[in-house]
């Protein structure tokens, strides 16, 4: 199976966030990094539409291991892709400690896969 | 609204509380006292508008008043709390090898009372915030305009400052069926309940916990060694703050006899109308609500021109205060409960036994765990009062309206929710604050007991062997 990678830069205030997006066997693998604030956000989620567009993958998986914060506006993609892909199909991998506890106070492991 | 719809609201806004619960546990204390900051600068700033919206909008009190406890709930409120250390790791004792963690609660529902209802929301919207605890607002039914404005300010402030989305969220109708379908929402962490006797028990049956408060029925010993004029002064300036409506006001002056004339006519100089005995019950027929047994809201927060007159009683202009001589205690006398109104029940008691004793009964007829108050120079009495008060805060030498509220007649936390302890059904008797709002953890080292490290443990299983043996082998000095 071929494996596509693609590197997406995003210049927020002059800094290089990464955000890597990757489709193996149908499943779009998106990793994120650092403080995902309201602004960072709204970028990828842009990059994301796109990506889904492209790809039209079957599954999304949002890799959190470089992630240090999440925003309310974080929270939210994670829920408009969970309704978009279909829940069976959406799932949040490799959360630091402090990340997974955001998520369980914001009672997102009820629903959503989390790892 | 439906059942249905109430408790799919709930859920709505629950959901959205626990979200912005999620997200504000990831702030420091940095970015919490920012936030804070930058709700008391928006709060303190309206402080005018909001307390002239208030008394328009509920018809109570006093607008100038209103401003008092609006200062009182923020400047006042922040200054006590603005320090406090409520995030992360808030305390480290080597020796005994303990770390103490601060953690938020989680969501809070805020219940908004009528008489203050500016000052209540920026009170219970600053502490919550400070302990990184989103925040429901439950406004009363009668403020809910003014109640919007003011969690709109807040709102729009602690955005700006970094706070996360939801952390301030406010009914801007209501019903007990909304608020009952929020108190026993399984996301909800807290209840902060101020408000009467019916509100609370509520609140406490809900499921949720619940810090709330109780009546007051504040009785005001003028002991024989106060100084009477200083001491009027500051029961006038306490009662006819914001038309009696503090819950801790002053509801009857208990004096000595040999001072009673003395103190009559301090009161009179200062608008102070006594009533004779045909005026007391054309008064008592209209304080009561007869079908609830408790205060009538007609006379709830009005002056006492408007009270005179309306009971029929012809006062002079300057009049302030209504005082009612009364010689007894319950419900045959109306006047000796609690009614948040300039009205003040005035008893006289040959001597300090018997002058403590009414008050006792003043205390114990529905104002249990509140406020008790004392004008004296005489330490020992003092102490012997309070002994006997079933009371949170006995305040000495001062107004008790701004008494028991803290901050500016004392160093007591300033604060618009003053807990009654048992004796109001309550939980504490605190004057509640941050400090309340947190969930403290405390990391435990190894220190093991050296006592018991040296100790014999076998001889725990002989049965024979009594404490003061044991205690002795113990505590050996090796």
């Amino acid at each position: 199976m071929e494996q596509w990678a693609w590197l997406g830069m995003l210049y927020n205030k002059g800094l290089l966030i990464m955000s890597e997006f990757s489709l193996k066997e149908d499943v779009l693998h998106c990793a994120f990094e650092g403080a995902l604030d309201m602004e960072e956000t709204k970028h990828l989620s842009e990059e994301i539409v796109v990506q889904m567009e492209k790809h039209k993958p079957s599954s999304v998986v949002f890799d959190l291991q470089k992630v240090s914060y999440i925003s309310s506006a974080f929270l939210r993609l994670c829920l408009q892709t969970y309704q978009e892909i279909d829940s069976e199909n959406f799932s949040i991998v490799n959360l630091s400690p402090h990340v997974k506890k955001v998520f369980k106070i914001a009672g997102f492991d009820k629903e959503i896969k989390i790892q | 609204m439906s059942n249905e719809e109430t408790s799919h609201k709930a859920d709505e806004w629950m959901t959205k509380a626990k979200r912005a619960a999620a997200i504000f546990s990831q702030l420091d204390q940095k970015q919490v006292d920012n936030i804070v900051k930058a709700v008391y600068e928006a709060g303190f700033d309206h402080r005018v508008e909001l307390a002239k919206q208030a008394h328009e909008e509920t018809g109570l009190g006093k607008w100038k008043d209103k401003v008092i406890k609006n200062v009182i709930a923020t400047q006042f409120v922040y200054e006590d709390i603005k320090d406090l250390k409520t995030v992360g790791i808030i305390s480290e004792d080597r020796r005994d090898g303990i770390v103490e963690i601060a953690q938020p609660m989680g969501p809070i529902l805020a219940v908004i009372p009528v008489t203050n209802p500016t000052s209540t929301t920026l009170f219970k919207t600053l502490i919550s915030l400070k302990t990184r605890n989103p925040i429901i607002i439950c406004p009363h039914m009668r403020a809910t305009k003014v109640c919007d404005k003011t969690a709109q300010i807040c709102y729009e402030a602690a955005l700006s400052a970094g706070a996360p989305e939801d952390c301030i969220q406010w009914l801007t109708t209501t019903s007990h069926e909304q608020t009952h379908a929020f108190m026993i929402h399984p996301d909800l962490a807290l209840i902060l309940a101020t408000g009467g006797s019916g509100l609370v028990k509520a609140a406490y049956s809900s499921g949720t916990p619940t810090i709330g408060v109780g009546a007051g029925n504040v009785p005001v010993y003028i002991e024989s060694s106060a100084d009477i004029p200083f001491a009027v002064e500051q029961i006038c300036m306490s009662k006819t703050f914001d038309n009696g409506t503090v819950c801790a006001s002053e509801q009857a002056v208990v004096v000595e006899q040999a001072q009673a004339e003395q103190i009559l006519a301090e009161f009179s100089k200062r608008g102070g109308y006594v009533l004779s005995h045909e005026e007391v019950e054309k008064l008592n027929n209209i304080v009561m609500d007869p079908e609830r047994g408790i205060m009538s809201p007609a006379v709830v927060g009005q002056s006492a021109l408007f009270i005179a007159e309306k009971a029929g009683i012809t006062v002079p202009e300057d009049t302030q205060i209504l005082l009612a001589p009364l010689d007894g205690i319950g419900d045959e006398y109306p006047i000796s409960s609690e009614i948040l109104a300039p009205i003040l029940g005035f008893y006289v008691a040959e001597h300090f036994d018997e002058a403590v004793n009414l008050c006792i009964d003043l205390n114990f007829h529905g104002g249990m765990g509140h406020t008790a108050s004392i004008f004296s120079n005489d330490e020992a009495k003092i102490k012997d009062f309070a002994m006997v008060m079933n009371a949170g805060r006995i305040v000495v030498n001062m107004p008790s309206s701004h008494g028991a509220v803290g901050g500016i007649f004392n160093t007591l936390h300033p604060s618009l929710t003053l807990g009654c302890g048992a004796g109001g059904k309550n939980i504490t008797t605190d004057n509640v604050t941050a400090k309340h709002l947190l969930n403290i953890q405390r990391i435990a080292r190894r220190r093991p007991s050296r006592r018991l490290e040296k100790f014999n443990m076998n001889l725990y299983f002989n049965e024979s062997l009594k404490v003061d043996f044991i205690e002795k082998e113990f505590n050996r000095n090796y």
